[in-house]
């Protein structure tokens, strides 16, 4: 039980959402600690504290240990919160991992169009992300982070659904052309336009 | 209880030395927007290419 | 799952709601006020100055 996807949860991308992540990293966050103890019942509300709480970003570090933040974010897929309970989860900007938390997850399971309209803004967040792998701790930031999540293949040894191009999405219409808050700067543009 | 009370050795404070960190993702930044740039201007020589040889007769294409 | 019923816990995981979702933000951000809302005015005001 502690370990299904919640009743009346939607397919993504054609399955289970908790089929994207694989199989191996799957069954170690099982059986991790982090997860019998701390992620055993968390809901959309409670969960906010644990992702405070979150001291790095990363997949899995030494004998293939899952981070707390690889967790959180199989117990999101798990339960599935609302769409807007993840905007507003984006909304805290107060909250680094919490927010880099929901942008994964928004990656992972929402429609391109909604992925690059809710993740480009935060582009501009240039705050310092700490993150762990197999090498140790390292500095990123929160813009390479989102930025990543948008151009690559697979992050904090996640392999991320395909997100159709975005030059395919604006040639079909779907979506206006990236906005970059420093370009406007530099030509001059009011800072809400 | 295994407790490995881990000391991270990367300090991820923010505002430390503001102007830098704004500099460093002003570079960033740059740096992405110049690549989707190079990536807009190699989609549109291909383009061209492509457009190029429609146009081309029959025998030359070949 | 037995022994949890047997315990009288629900295994049945309720859902929160947005408002449950929002207020819990909130209260969060109270206790963690100050920073936020300074770095959002430093970088608009660096992006001016970009500008100029």
């Amino acid at each position: 039980m502690a370990n299904t996807t919640v009743t009346g949860a939607q397919a993504i991308h054609g399955q289970n959402p908790q089929f994207l992540v694989e199989t191996v990293i799957r069954n170690r966050i099982y059986e991790s600690t982090y997860w019998k103890e701390h992620c055993f019942a968390l809901t959309a509300e409670s969960l906010i504290d644990k992702a405070i709480e979150v001291k790095f970003i990363g997949g899995v570090y030494g004998n293939q240990r899952p981070t707390e933040f690889l967790c959180l974010l199989l117990k999101l897929l798990q339960i599935q919160p609302e769409k807007e309970i993840l905007v507003e989860y984006l909304r805290a900007e107060e909250f680094k991992y919490l927010r880099a938390l929901a942008a994964f997850y928004i990656r992972m399971t929402f429609r391109a169009v909604d992925v690059y309209e809710l993740l480009e803004p935060l582009l501009k967040d240039y705050r310092k992300l700490r993150e762990r792998n197999m090498a140790g701790y390292s500095l990123t930031y929160f813009d390479e982070f989102i930025y990543a999540l948008l151009t690559e293949e697979r992050v904090c040894d996640i392999i991320l659904p395909r997100l159709a191009k975005r030059q395919t999405l604006e040639e079909n219409g779907d979506i206006g052309p990236r906005k970059s808050r420093l370009l406007d700067a530099m030509e001059g543009k009011s800072e809400d336009g | 209880k295994e407790k490995e009370e881990i000391i991270p050795d990367v300090d991820d404070t923010d505002g430390i030395d503001p102007a830098a960190e704004f500099e460093a993702w002003r570079l960033r930044e740059l740096g992405r927007i110049k690549k989707e740039k190079e990536e807009e201007l190699h989609r549109e020589e291909e383009r061209e290419e492509i457009e190029r040889r429609r146009a081309m007769p029959e025998d030359q294409r070949l | 799952r037995a022994h949890l019923r047997a315990l009288g816990q629900t295994t049945k995981l309720e859902r929160s709601t947005l408002a449950q979702v929002q207020a819990r933000i909130a209260f969060l951000r109270e206790r963690t006020k100050e920073a936020a809302s300074a770095k959002a005015f430093d970088f608009d005001q660096r992006l001016a100055e970009v500008k100029a």
